[in-house]
């Protein structure tokens, strides 16, 4: 179930609605003497969600607290990926992004996507602390710096 | 230091605050740090981190600082530097470096790291040269060398910076480097300092590193260890400097501030556990070394005469001694209020001619049959001659040391005058003129060469205090002549 859940996992909105949902989950496990919970399950938890938590919760001697709590900690330890863009990605896009930093990086790394048309084109990255620039932003200020003079001069003439 | 910009594109590495707390910033990333290591924020505040964990990142904050959760910062893979040189002479600088008397620095040659090892014990070198205060009781009684660390400690106002500055100001007038760091102090304080510099003409030989009670944590911290590395920097051109930390208790409770922030678990007084080491690693690195020495004065606050207390302790076994400054003979009228019998020096005595040792010796065997003759008085008995005689050469000698705070009196003059009072030159002369005539003394010592030239020459022809106080009896008219002259 975790791994099926967790590759539904993209980026790090998804993960804040999953964790909010399980939160709601673990707030409502005791409520009605325990009825309260599967309505709760009904209302709360997404379409995709629901029938892999409802699986799990009914094999025997299932402990739906410890199942809830280490899903919960399996997705707060999901490693994140910082990138900036200079555009809005579109539902494809994202969908590329992350199939190409899961394959390159780790399996279970999720994208923040964070927008800033300053960069022009190209993409920022941010992983574990480590930071990378691509984009056409540095690509023009390192061009610029080495031929500052020549572009001045000839914008003089 | 370069700009975000630069260290992140060079190094390639970025943080995130997650959590503010005062002075301590807790921030992720940044995989490649080292403690000790100085932060840039994007907002160009600085930082230096504190401590790692496997998670987070704790970094002291150095500048007032106003960030953000999810505020980025870089590495700059640099620790804490200074620029040092001949420039900060006459001058007013925060720990950072950083100028407070207006004009930028100019004439720094170099750039030393500040939180470094103390120098090995192949680098040292015995304690030889003595180190002059001016002041009557400390060079007769508590003698101090150069390259000594000795704890100046005492209650509040009880004139341990006046005799710190007097101290200063000898020392700065016979050429030697002075370096006074005033420890999380009242900006008021700091201005007065800075004026007092130069209105007695010791400004081109001092440097005042300050950092005020409203600065962050992490400045006030730094303090002494910026003042060190000043020291350090002319030592190693082979200067004598005298090194002023005004004062460690102060440090101490900004250190107990930021490891309680910190979440260090508390120790004694609520002490971190490492207290020791911080004082230690710092008073270590002065000493007299083969280049130069670097005399280190720090001042330590006690409450009620309480010499017992953590910190007090702490930093009397890291010294060399410690003048006391007691607030009982502050309130009786003496000034300097130094208690000689618990006031001691380690490394003064060997600095000391055989006639200063004798002398001292002497003067300190004296001292203790004039307290233990007033204790007894206490009890209104009779008093026999000796005794009368005792009480009134112990008053002499009390007026003898008493000593205003803007006076500095050459060691040689002193020696004169302690042999003058025991050949008996002032034994019918009345307290009230006693004091007028032994400054008329001084003032020719300082004006007469001719003066001066036979109390230099008496001084080192006599083998010991009683030779001394033998040619004085019998040849008391150089000294009567100008007393009443």
């Amino acid at each position: 179930m975790f791994d099926q859940i967790l590759s539904k996992i993209r980026t790090v909105d998804d993960q804040e609605k999953i964790l909010e949902e399980i939160d709601v989950l673990l707030s409502s496990l005791y409520q009605d003497k325990g009825l309260g919970f599967e309505s709760t399950l009904k209302t709360s938890a997404r379409a995709w969600l629901y029938p892999l938590l409802r699986e799990e919760f009914s094999k025997e001697g299932a402990n739906r607290r410890n199942l809830l709590l280490n899903l919960k900690q399996k997705i707060e330890g999901l490693s994140k990926v910082y990138i900036t863009l200079a555009f809005e990605p579109s539902e494809d896009a994202l969908n590329r992004f992350g199939g190409v930093i899961r394959t390159s990086v780790r399996e279970d790394v999720i994208i923040s996507v964070a927008y800033d048309p300053h960069l022009i084109g190209g993409v920022q990255i941010i992983y574990n602390g480590e930071f990378r620039d691509f984009s056409f932003k540095r690509i023009f200020e390192k061009e610029f710096e080495n031929t500052r003079e020549q572009i001045l001069k000839s914008i003089k003439n | 230091m370069k700009d975000f910009n630069y260290y992140l594109d060079s190094l390639g590495e970025i943080g995130f605050v997650e959590e503010l707390m005062h002075s301590l910033i807790y921030a992720s990333g940044l995989p490649r740090v080292h403690p000790g290591e100085l932060v840039l924020f994007e907002s160009g505040d600085l930082g230096q981190v504190f401590s790692l964990t496997p998670e987070k990142i704790e970094v002291l904050l150095l500048t007032r600082a106003n960030l953000k959760v999810g505020s980025k910062l870089v590495r700059t893979d640099t620790r804490m530097q200074i620029p040092v040189g001949v420039g900060l002479l006459g001058r007013v600088i925060d720990p950072l470096g950083n100028p407070l008397d207006g004009a930028k620095l100019t004439d720094t040659e170099d750039v030393r790291t500040v939180d470094i090892a103390p120098p090995k014990i192949v680098e040292r070198v015995e304690v030889q040269k003595p180190l002059i205060t001016g002041v009557t009781l400390v060079d007769l009684v508590v003698p101090l060398g150069c390259g000594q660390r000795e704890l100046v400690i005492g209650d509040r106002k009880t004139g341990k910076t006046d005799f710190l500055l007097q101290s200063m100001v000898t020392q700065a007038k016979l050429g030697s480097i002075c370096i006074y760091a005033q420890i999380g102090q009242k900006q008021f304080d700091i201005k007065k300092m800075s004026e007092f510099f130069a209105e007695t003409g010791i400004k081109k030989n001092t440097v005042l590193v300050a950092s005020s009670s409203s600065d962050p944590a992490g400045v006030v911290f730094q303090t002494p260890y910026t003042a060190m590395t000043i020291a350090e920097y002319f030592r190693d051109k082979g200067l004598d400097v005298l090194l002023i930390l005004d004062d460690m208790t102060t440090h101490a409770r900004n250190y107990r501030e930021i490891s309680l922030l910190a979440k260090r678990f508390p120790g004694r007084a609520s002490y971190p556990g490492d207290i020791f080491y911080v004082h230690a690693r710092l008073i270590e690195r002065a000493g007299n070394f083969k280049k130069g020495s670097i005399t280190a004065l720090p001042v330590a606050e006690s409450i009620l005469g309480d010499l017992s207390g953590y910190i007090q302790t702490n930093l009397m076994a890291m010294t060399d001694g410690h003048i006391f400054f007691d607030i009982e003979l502050y309130n009786q009228g003496k000034r300097p209020s130094v208690n000689p019998f618990l006031s001691v020096t380690r490394v003064g005595h060997q600095t000391q001619t055989d006639l200063q040792r004798d002398l001292s010796r002497e003067l300190s065997s004296f001292l203790v049959t004039y307290e233990k003759m007033k204790q007894f008085m206490h009890f209104g008995a009779e008093v026999g001659e000796t005794a009368k005689k005792i009480l009134a050469l112990g008053n002499k000698v009390d007026s003898f040391f008493n000593q205003s705070p803007t006076a500095s009196i050459p060691l040689e003059i002193n020696m004169i005058i302690l042999g003058g009072l025991w050949a008996g030159v002032w034994s019918e002369t009345k307290e009230a003129d006693l004091r007028r005539q032994m400054e008329r003394l001084v003032l020719a010592y300082n004006t007469e060469g001719s003066f001066k030239k036979q109390v230099d020459d008496l001084i080192t022809q006599s083998k010991s205090f009683s030779d001394l106080v033998n040619f004085i009896r019998r040849n008391n008219e150089f000294l009567t002549s100008k007393i009443t002259g």
